[in-house]
């Protein structure tokens, strides 16, 4: 079984935004609510300062809180893949898991639910990328599986520095950014 | 000049230098205006000719001679909702009107693409059902095979150009300084933002939910010796006195001390566009001043200057 994981490469991204718009068109996110979205990091000092631009989504994390806290069992792990789901029909709103998401990847669906991103399930079982990866106009994004030794994400993060998102949170997330 | 045909462009917003434009659309008989936008432009049009969008037409022909040249060719996937025309039929029709009709012996746009892709020795089926054939790709460099020969009278790279010097410029290209930064001013900068393409797209939904209006990139040392914090209103006000609406501040030291940085096509004014209508500031508005360069006609804007003034003045 594969463990599904996302490799950015934040020295491609343009911060288009292109990825978000994709995910509205194919997830129907409401307008006022992302599934992903792009940050613009400055770290350092005028004047050397380094610019990061990363598209940011939910993490898929291998041990996700959001998953542990939720009382009714809506907020689960997929058999397939790892990808953390939320069931819309289980799901009372509470936001115990937007508290416990320490990437801010949850919001509550103006239908009452807690809402993120799916890794685009609907299209991986089909074969296809997500549609933030499919649309990416500077193909920053590749998308397959971390347990893969050959595959094109365990390549990538094998052969280019990389960072994931507060790995002190213990989260185990499976987004990585290339530096 | 009696009329002005202006196709999907906003020249009240491309252009620096508002006024001058005004004064030329004033002088006119005729403005037609060819859009799928009611931008500002449309506002000043004594006539408006509503365009089908780009999924609702077909288009010209592209063809470019780039690293590999290709022919592409854009199709309508969607009917028009209001049958709407497209450009090609605006023009034949009108071409018509003024007796011009031998220069249209067609009679669509596409027994007319057709025409043109079957005397170029291509297969129009196979254009319509790819979208683009490609053509070989030319040998472009030395080793490759090209003569290392340019269009020049020696046939050489010429960094000393007899040509220039003949019609009174400097044979060798010489560097003109810019205008200095008047004190307490800025150099006024703007560009673009991934996110929108020119002045079309903010009222855009989704891509106004990305980025609704614009800010004024301010060096944070500057920003802090102002007392100003990202997310601070201001205005600008350059040096012909021409004032902005209020704008926030991005403090950022993403950008030098002695500039300031606008993403061009906000402040919009038009009331069609409801969703963008005075979000952000025009930064054509303040580009009263441009020059062009004697050499190549190319216009510069990068000569207005900027005061930063509280919103309340």
């Amino acid at each position: 079984m594969p463990r599904l994981a996302m490799v950015i490469d934040t020295r491609r991204c343009v911060g288009c935004a292109d990825c978000v718009v994709a995910c509205k068109v194919e997830n129907d996110v409401p307008i006022g609510h992302d599934r992903d979205w792009i940050v613009e990091e400055i770290r350092g000092r005028c004047p050397g300062p380094t610019l990061e631009i990363r598209s940011e989504r939910c993490n898929h994390c291998a041990d996700p809180p959001c998953v542990y806290c939720c009382p009714t069992g809506a907020s689960h792990v997929h058999d397939y893949g790892g990808v953390v789901l939320v069931t819309a029909s289980k799901c009372i709103g509470c936001k115990a898991c937007l508290a416990a998401c320490p990437y801010g990847a949850r919001f509550i669906h103006p239908d009452g639910f807690a809402d993120k991103c799916t890794f685009c399930l609907h299209r991986v079982e089909k074969g296809l990328d997500p549609a933030c990866v499919a649309v990416c106009p500077t193909h920053c994004m590749t998308f397959g599986d971390l347990d893969d030794p050959f595959g094109p994400v365990r390549r990538l993060l094998d052969s280019r520095p990389h960072h994931a998102l507060l790995p002190e949170a213990g989260t185990e997330p499976c987004i990585f950014y290339l530096t | 000049m009696k009329g002005w045909f202006v196709y999907a462009t906003n020249p009240l917003y491309a252009l620096p230098n508002v006024d001058e434009t005004i004064a030329a659309i004033r002088a006119l008989d005729l403005l037609v205006v060819i859009d799928v936008v009611p931008s500002e432009i449309a506002g000043w049009a004594d006539v408006v000719l509503p365009e089908a969008v780009y999924l609702e037409r077909y288009d010209e022909l592209n063809v470019e001679l780039f690293r590999q040249p290709f022919v592409a060719l854009r199709q309508p996937v969607v009917a028009p909702p209001d049958d709407q025309k497209s450009n090609a039929w605006i023009a034949r029709e009108l071409g018509l009107k003024l007796g011009l009709g031998a220069w249209f012996p067609w009679r669509d746009v596409e027994e007319y693409l057709r025409w043109r892709v079957e005397a170029a020795g291509l297969s129009w089926e196979t254009l319509t059902s790819r979208g683009l054939v490609l053509g070989p790709r030319p040998p472009l460099t030395y080793e490759e095979g090209v003569a290392p020969v340019f269009d020049t009278p020696s046939g050489k790279i010429e960094f000393w150009s007899n040509q220039l010097q003949a019609k009174g410029f400097d044979p060798v290209p010489r560097y003109t300084p810019p205008d200095p930064v008047p004190p307490g001013s800025f150099r006024l900068l703007y560009g673009r933002s991934p996110v929108h393409s020119f002045s079309r797209t903010q009222t855009n939904p989704l891509l106004h939910d990305i980025m609704p209006e614009n800010a004024v990139w301010i060096h944070s040392e500057v920003a802090r010796r102002l007392g100003l914090r990202s997310g601070d209103r201001v205005r600008l006000r350059n040096q012909d006195g021409v004032e902005s609406g209020p704008v926030a501040v991005k403090a950022t030291c993403r950008i030098r001390p002695d500039c300031v940085f606008l993403v061009h096509g906000f402040g919009h004014t038009a009331r069609g566009l409801r969703r963008a209508l005075d979000r952000g500031v025009n930064d054509a508005l303040l580009l009263s001043r441009y020059r062009t360069d004697p050499l190549m006609g190319g216009t510069g804007l990068g000569m207005n200057f900027v005061a930063i003034l509280p919103v309340e003045t």
